[in-house]
């Protein structure tokens, strides 16, 4: 059995299905821009203020929105107990874990493309001289965020009050890795560069390459509960 | 239907329940249950709501997993409990009918062909032999629950399963489908298939079945040859 041909079939289903329904792109968008305009009347001050809320506001809403994204994509294999025909197909957990990780950083990523130029421009972030590096963090802190939520919504996905757990489970899980990306976006807008980042950059790659393994490890045992 | 069936020969040609006993904390819904299922033969499993028969289909399906006692794949040495080796060799229907709603009928299928390795090209074939050719291009969602049954139906035996397990199959089903889904039946049997079907349909009967095993509160009542129809089973081991 193909694992590459797995991976392309779970991958390629949600999407298609995403892409017929747009619940979560059209939810989740609405969302991150309601809580971007709440942050910036909030009342800041001056310019250099409203600047260094920014990256704290960028994580906020992506931590926020990754919880909308993460249980949605697997509650649709729970809504006709699709996960019982999935867990009966050859050697799926490998193929199922990368497809449901892709699919989150996919839409994840397709909302961030959205949201880092929203909270960049409305919060005074130079977006031409930081964009490029600030971009790299948040891909990189998506990639340890998108793991660690995707093993926790499918362990989560059986129980009644899942929508409520996952952000109760998943934010204190990733603190780190959301500080760490936070301090790094700070220095990157506060115009110090990459090199000044990296010491917190490298704390990104190495939460990113935790959470990858254990949320692989335990993804298995987090379906065989979900069945 | 029509078309061939049996091009992959069964995996097994015996499941063995072996003393199992499943419970929901305090509460048994299974109480040290044995049977034995064997290839090229159609069971019925009957019994009143809630005796036991979806937690014992569950636990053939290798969805569950006993609290007691073990269930065996296969004969003697060759025999299997693992059950990463065992679940590509199943087919499923359950309650819930395992589909994608957004998806058309022929997506679906396609779908599981590609995540079980089946060749695509039996995708058209099953969707032919369902009946669903017309309203193959159109979304699950807008299709009757007797469509929606046929699809699960197909989805379940598109992998050529060996051990084939149906909870309510005529569920929404005319009387087409129950026509179809008889017509199924002898040809999984005539394949050695081991096919478990639990149903709250009593007409039933010996023409169709080869065995009959009525579950009540969580233990086997009756296991053996079924009478001309379940309804006078269920009455003399159940009501």
């Amino acid at each position: 059995m193909s694992f590459g041909r797995q991976l392309a079939a779970i991958a390629g289903k949600d999407l298609r299905i995403e892409l017929r329904a747009r619940e979560i792109l059209y939810t989740a968008t609405l969302f991150s821009v309601v809580v971007i305009v709440v942050f910036l009347f909030s009342g800041f001050g001056d310019s250099g203020e409203t600047r260094r809320a920014a990256p704290g506001v960028l994580w906020v809403t992506i931590a926020f929105v990754g919880t909308l994204v993460f249980g949605r994509t697997f509650q649709r294999e729970r809504e006709q107990n699709a996960i019982a025909g999935l867990l009966l197909a050859p050697s799926i957990v490998g193929p199922l874990f990368a497809a449901k990780l892709l699919v989150n950083l996919a839409l994840l990523g397709a909302i961030e493309l959205i949201v880092v130029p929203v909270v960049t421009v409305t919060f005074g972030v130079p977006l031409a001289a930081v964009g490029g590096a600030v971009a790299l963090v948040v891909a990189l802190g998506t990639l340890g965020f998108a793991a660690l939520g995707t093993v926790l919504a499918a362990s989560l996905s059986t129980l009644r009050l899942r929508e409520v757990l996952l952000p109760i489970v998943l934010y204190p899980l990733c603190l780190p890795l959301l500080l760490a990306c936070v301090k790094a976006t700070q220095l990157l807008v506060a115009g110090d560069g990459l090199g000044a980042a990296r010491g917190w950059l490298s704390i990104v790659v190495a939460f990113d390459v935790l959470y990858l393994a254990l949320s692989r490890w335990l993804f298995g045992q987090a379906l065989e509960g979900s069945a | 239907m029509t078309g061939t069936w049996g091009l992959r020969p069964p995996a097994f040609r015996r499941v063995r329940v072996s003393e199992v006993s499943r419970a929901f904390g305090r509460s048994h819904a299974l109480f040290r249950v044995s049977t034995e299922l064997h290839a090229g033969t159609v069971t019925a499993i009957v019994g009143p709501n809630g005796a036991g028969k979806t937690t014992l289909l569950n636990l053939l399906a290798t969805l569950d997993r006993p609290s007691e006692g073990n269930v065996t794949f296969g004969e003697g040495a060759g025999s299997v409990t693992h059950r990463a080796a065992i679940r590509p060799h199943i087919g499923l229907v359950a309650h819930d009918t395992m589909l994608y709603p957004e998806l058309t009928g022929r997506e679906n299928l396609r779908f599981t062909a590609d995540v079980c390795g089946v060749d695509p090209a039996a995708v058209s074939t099953w969707l032919a032999r369902v009946g669903l050719e017309a309203a193959a291009d159109s979304p699950a969602a807008t299709y009757s629950r007797g469509m929606r049954q046929r699809l699960a139906i197909a989805r379940a035996l598109l992998t050529e399963p060996t051990l084939v397990l149906l909870d309510e199959p005529l569920t929404g089903l005319d009387a087409s489908g129950r026509a179809f889904l008889s017509e199924t039946l002898r040809e999984l049997r005539a394949a050695d298939r081991i096919v478990v079907m639990v149903t709250h349909h009593l007409d039933w009967g010996s023409s169709e079945l080869d065995r009959a095993i009525v579950v009540a509160r969580g233990r086997i009542r009756f296991d053996g040859a079924p009478p001309e129809t379940l309804a006078d089973l269920y009455a003399r081991e159940v009501a």
